[in-house]
């Protein structure tokens, strides 16, 4: 297909040129192996992300298993209904978003903070050093985490409740105590993600143009000054287009985190909408409930996705592809 | 250099102090737990140990190694890891490059590019995609851990642009000498996109090393689970492991003296870490080329 | 061209081959050889060739595989091979302790992917497999096939014959029940309590006090404050040490139950008034340091540990606590605990909740399973091992170390009650001559124990149970001194419950942990109107027409 005499030099040239040559068929065989490259993944994720995505009409039935898919008795909203009125589901989604919001903030401000002051080291090496040890947490599943910090936190055997204890003050417990536990999951992931979250900030701050500082020092201008009126300005943008495209996470309260972690006793502060979807989807078979659940959670994130990508088009120019 | 201000001074000093005691912070969780692993249960158990071994022994080590349990979940997670890089790698490579050409060059590239970008932003949930992977005949087998995602959207995205910022001249000339596409990726493109790969290697390799639910969900015996699907069963219930490998192997009795629930699991959270530890201070050095060129469209 | 068709190959090839493993994989779950045994008149004896049946497994902890057996092949699926030929698969297995199991049955019912034979915990899951069509009507093989034992036990427990089945149709067997030994006990060790030089608590106060000499005193002379009095399960009504012992003190009947209570009315379990004096207790109890204070995290894995490890001197618990988690100090440490009957605190009758009969582990055939008579004659082949023949020698090779969970089927006939009169009879006489295979070997072990010949797992077990004034003997007491009530739940389940059982079960949870934590008894009664308000009243109200007061 691609043999055709054509010359090299044509084709390019009709590739660039936006082919106003008229000749479809050509142009087809031009594109096809761009086709048949993009083809196997168009089909995986045909079928397993649109496929299941299908699962969705659960959502609107009293759905029996054996009945399939399409089936079961169509219900309209009844299944949301069920879902707003349960007794915890204010409590749950009031949770999600106190837990995101505070995760989100943290994770856009304690970066910053990190790289400007990194980026503060001139020697080298001591820089590399000090990344790889922040980036690390990153790397590491909840799994892992939520054993060595059940350790790590536990209020009788656990090293920083001796380190309390040692200063005289009284032990906390640190994810057994609602006050304590929602406080526990935002600072331990801003602990594991900060560090990775700072590469962004300090790419951006390579960026600024180094002439800048030149002339603010010819101007008599501190440090301060300069991280003030230059350093800060100069990332502005990057720093706006995060927390814009962080937005999508308004309901991602984190369910490998807190699933690992939780307990009953904590459900009154700690219980995220995934964990709700769990406990009620595989714990007790009510799938469809869960399921709508689901949807609602996809549904506000999508409208918080679409907003914060227009937002990131008009005030930072950025897209996403 | 020269010139510091004495403020300049106090604050470099300041800086480095608080910098390096942050950097600490990030890494004792893991050297406490390390500690734990290689302490005597006693000394663990009576609060001795911080972040360096009480009474060093290496028996929890024996013991879980000699845990048939956790052997074989370590092997299925470095075969799953394995295959799942090499899967990821290759969709990720042969879908990027014809979405990162212009609408002029790919028609069908804008649609196709929506087309992935919405399974990132709604998904069917648990039971359907459960069923999807069951309809598949994909149950149990390791691929049900691999092939529904298969293609990691959010590193084809990063890995698309970065495409897209590589000078256009490159593959004009090759297209100039004659090169398809598919030479052109190949000869041109691949070579000069070390950082971007090398950084969506370690996600998906971080990707497929953590994941622990679909293999509880997945897998029908515990004998297939992945080494972080084990390991949660163990963080939840770590005294039934401690048991189970008591009452299996008489032999291990010689270290119930020094080994606990506790240390046991110690050191198997840390050997968990340890393929991370070693895969990624070498990827380190790309990220920043390889992130933020990908994901800030130039 | 040349590297494109590589690639293109390459990608080919991958897709085919995750198909072709698809294909193989699904082939070989679903495929049952095909066989007219059964569908005609002729009772099947054996199957030959023999046929394949999937169960999915429930694991433990303490299941061992003896010689290199598997799920696959072990001494149960070779004897069901050899005598019926019925060659077991297993769909899956998982931990049963975890959820996993659960997690894991309840997403292939949404699948349509149940195996042959269903075990289930949950009567939900039932409930929903047979709404769907799933659980297959057992009548008539049952009518059929059943053994002379099974079909004595369909009269002799017609309660949980009656709990599996709709319409007047069986659609499974459950466990068979009589739950007079299913209360709580008291155990404490023996070495704390001697040192304390107190004698086991008959009031609330004493138990205060003995609790609070466990705490303070150093009862293990290690020289440290790490011990406590009183162990409590953070899910506060499931598995180890949960509050019921505590709260029947209180007069308040534990084991979340429903029943008529004084006044005829219907009731639940913690609308009792003395719930409110026990949470307060139970505060006092935190607030001094004598409870857990962690308890808001530790689940029986984590009690048991702390009995292993001798932090822990006193838990209610049933009656099998010699076989977990006390057993545990016998292991570590050589340490004998004791069952006694729960104190009453001081202005309150002592109240026992008691399951319905009706109820338990469930068992049923997927209907798409084609022969359902082969479940039967697996359940005659079971109970003839095990309910009928069960000598210390067949024990030893087909139930001990777990191995009956390696049985598709599980038939539990109730013991306890049953055989504890029997066995103390014979003990009293020190006469075994009369006593049924299975009983003696309880009676050896029990015996072996006592005169300190046999310190094994087993001996200890049956001991804590069945020896003289034992933990069945105390809860058999409780029943004849009137202390009982009975679940009023049996056959007939309250859809409401299905529906709102797990979020009040939530909301019970952790308003009782907040009161246990803060001290603010004030807020039982928040709890009683919010829990009446959540679906409470609504199930009473079911209940009430589901079982008429007489």
């Amino acid at each position: 297909m691609m043999t055709n005499e054509g010359g090299a030099k044509r084709r390019f040239r009709r590739a660039f040129c936006g082919g106003n040559s008229g000749i479809r068929r050509a142009r087809f065989t031009r594109e096809l192996p761009l086709y048949l490259l993009v083809l196997p993944a168009m089909v995986i994720v045909g079928i397993y992300s649109y496929g299941s995505m299908a699962g969705i009409v659960i959502a609107f039935q009293k759905f029996i298993p054996t009945n399939g898919l399409f089936g079961s008795q169509w219900i309209g909203l009844g299944n949301f209904k069920t879902l707003f009125a349960l007794p915890n589901f204010r409590n749950v989604l009031r949770n999600t978003v106190v837990i995101a919001l505070f995760k989100m903030l943290g994770n856009i401000v304690v970066p910053v903070i990190f790289a400007l002051l990194l980026n503060e080291v001139s020697a080298k090496f001591y820089k590399r050093v000090l990344q790889t040890m922040v980036y690390l947490p990153n790397f590491l599943s909840w799994v892992i985490l939520s054993g060595i910090f059940i350790d790590l936190l536990s209020p009788s055997e656990g090293l920083v409740n001796r380190l309390i204890a040692s200063l005289g003050f009284k032990p906390v417990f640190f994810i057994g105590d609602t006050f304590w536990f929602p406080i526990t999951m935002i600072v331990t992931d801003i602990w594991k993600s900060f560090g990775f979250g700072s590469v962004i900030y300090l790419a951006a701050l390579t960026s600024i143009d180094p002439t800048l500082y030149e002339s603010a020092v010819m101007d008599g201008a501190n440090r301060w000054k300069q991280t003030l009126y230059i350093t800060l300005p100069g990332i502005t943008s990057t720093i706006i287009l995060m927390t814009v495209l962080s937005m999508a996470n308004i309901l991602n309260g984190g369910f490998d985190q807190i699933f690992n972690m939780y307990s009953p006793s904590v459900y009154s502060t700690g219980d995220i909408l995934d964990t709700l979807v769990y406990r009620l989807g595989i714990q007790q078979t009510k799938y469809a409930i869960s399921t709508a659940a689901g949807l609602f959670k996809s549904t506000v994130s999508l409208l918080f996705v679409l907003a914060s990508y227009y937002l990131a088009d008009k005030w930072a120019g950025y897209r996403i592809f | 250099m020269k010139n510091l201000s004495l403020s300049r001074r106090i604050f470099l000093l300041f800086n480095c102090v608080f910098l390096t005691v942050i950097a600490l912070v990030c890494l004792l969780p893991f050297i406490n737990v390390l500690a734990i692993s290689f302490s005597s249960k006693t000394a663990v158990s009576a609060g001795q140990v911080a972040f360096l071994p009480v009474d060093f022994n290496t028996s929890a080590y024996t013991f879980i190694t000699r845990s048939s349990a956790f052997v074989t979940a370590l092997g299925v997670s470095i075969r799953r890891a394995a295959l799942g890089v090499a899967v990821n790698l290759l969709l990720i490579v042969i879908t990027a490059y014809p979405l990162s050409k212009y609408t002029t060059q790919f028609r069908g590239r804008n649609i196709i590019a929506w087309y992935f970008v919405i399974t990132i932003l709604f998904n069917g949930g648990l039971i359907p995609s459960y069923l999807m992977v069951r309809y598949t005949g994909l149950m149990d087998s390791l691929l049900a851990l691999i092939i529904p995602g298969a293609l990691p959207v959010f590193s084809m995205l990063v890995v698309m642009n970065y495409f897209r910022g590589l000078p256009p001249e490159l593959e004009e000339a090759a297209y100039i000498d004659g090169a398809g596409h598919i030479q052109s990726l190949l000869r041109v493109v691949l070579p000069i996109s070390a950082p971007t790969l090398a950084t969506v290697t370690l996600f998906s390799f971080v990707g497929h090393w953590n994941s622990w639910f679909d293999g509880l969900i997945y897998m029908n015996s515990p004998a297939h689970y992945p080494l972080q699907s084990y390991l949660q069963t163990v963080v939840v219930n770590p005294e039934a492991f401690f048991k189970n490998t008591t009452n299996i192997n008489a032999d291990l009795a010689v270290y119930l003296e020094l080994v606990s629930a506790r240390t046991t699991n110690a050191a198997q959270l840390f050997l968990a870490v340890v393929p991370i530890l070693l895969v990624y201070p070498f990827l380190q050095r790309y990220f920043t080329a390889g992130l933020v060129m990908g994901s800030v469209k130039g | 061209m040349k590297a494109m068709a590589k690639i293109l190959c390459v990608t080919l090839a991958a897709l085919l081959a995750a198909s072709a493993a698809a294909c193989g994989n699904g082939a070989a779950s679903s495929q049952a050889p095909v066989s007219n045994q059964g569908a005609s008149g002729e009772k099947v004896t054996k199957y030959d060739p023999p046929i394949t049946m999937s169960w999915a497994a429930v694991t433990s902890a303490v299941q061992q595989f003896k010689d290199g057996d598997t799920y696959e092949n072990n001494i149960w699926s070779r004897k069901y091979l050899d005598e019926l030929g019925i060659q077991l698969e297993v769909a899956f297995a998982a931990d049963g302790s975890t959820g996993a199991y659960n997690d894991k049955l309840n997403m292939q019912l949404a699948a349509g992917d149940l195996p042959d034979i269903v075990h289930t915990y949950q009567y939900e899951l039932f409930k929903q497999a047979y709404d769907a069509g799933y659980a297959a009507d057992i009548t008539d093989v049952y009518a059929n096939y059943a053994s002379d034992y099974l079909l004595e036990c369909q009269k002799k427990y017609p309660d949980s014959f009656a709990y599996t089945s709709f319409d007047g149709r069986l659609h499974g067997i459950s466990f068979f029940n009589n739950n007079d030994a299913g209360s709580i006990v008291l155990w404490i060790r023996d070495d704390w309590l001697e040192k304390s030089g107190k004698s086991a608590p008959k009031t609330m106060e004493e138990l205060y006090e003995l609790a609070k000499w466990f705490t303070f005193n150093d009862p293990d002379g290690n020289g440290k404050d790490d011990t406590y009095g009183l162990g409590l399960n953070k899910n506060l009504t499931v598995d180890q040490a949960t509050i019921f012992g505590l709260i029947g003190g209180f007069g308040v009947p534990g084991d979340d139950i429903y029943y008529r209570g004084a006044n005829g009315k219907l009731t639940y379990t913690y609308l009792e008034p003395g719930m409110k004096d026990a949470l307060g207790f139970l505060h006092r109890l935190y607030a001094d340091g004598i409870l857990d204070p962690e308890f808001t995290v530790k689940d029986s894995p984590e009690i048991e540990a702390d009995i292993a490890s001798g932090k822990l001197g006193m838990a209610f618990g049933r009656q099998w606590g010699t076989w977990l988690p006390w057993n545990l100090a016998l292991q570590n440490e050589d340490v004998v605990s004791h069952a006694y009957p729960i104190p009453a605190a001081e202005g309150y009758q002592p109240k026992l909740g008691l399951a319905n009969n009706a109820g338990g582990e469930i068992f049923f055939v997927n209907a798409k399973f084609p022969y359902p008579e082969a479940f039967i004659l697996m359940s005659n082949v079971f109970s003839d091992t095990y309910n009928i023949n069960m000598t210390p020698e067949v024990s030893a090779i087909y139930a001990d170390d777990e191995q009956y969970r390696f049985s598709p089927i599980v038939l539990n006939e109730p013991q306890e009650p049953v055989w504890g009169p029997i066995l103390w009879d014979a003990m009293e006489k020190r006469d075994s001559s009369q006593l049924p295979a299975r009983l003696l070997n309880h009676y050896t072990r029990v015996m072996a124990f006592e005169d300190g010949t046999d310190r094994g797992s087993e001996a200890y077990g049956l001991w804590g149970q069945y020896s003289i004034g034992g933990s069945v003997a105390i809860c058999l007491d409780y029943v004849k001194n009137g202390m009982t009530i009975s679940n009023i739940i049996g056959t007939k389940q309250p859809e409401t419950r299905n529906e709102y059982r797990s979020i009040l079960e939530d909301m019970t949870r952790q308003m009782f942990t907040d009161i246990i934590r803060d001290g603010n008894t004030e807020r039982f009664e928040d709890y009683k109107t919010s829990w009446l308000a959540a679906g409470g009243q609504e199930i009473l109200d079911e209940l009430d027409s589901l079982y008429p007061a007489e």
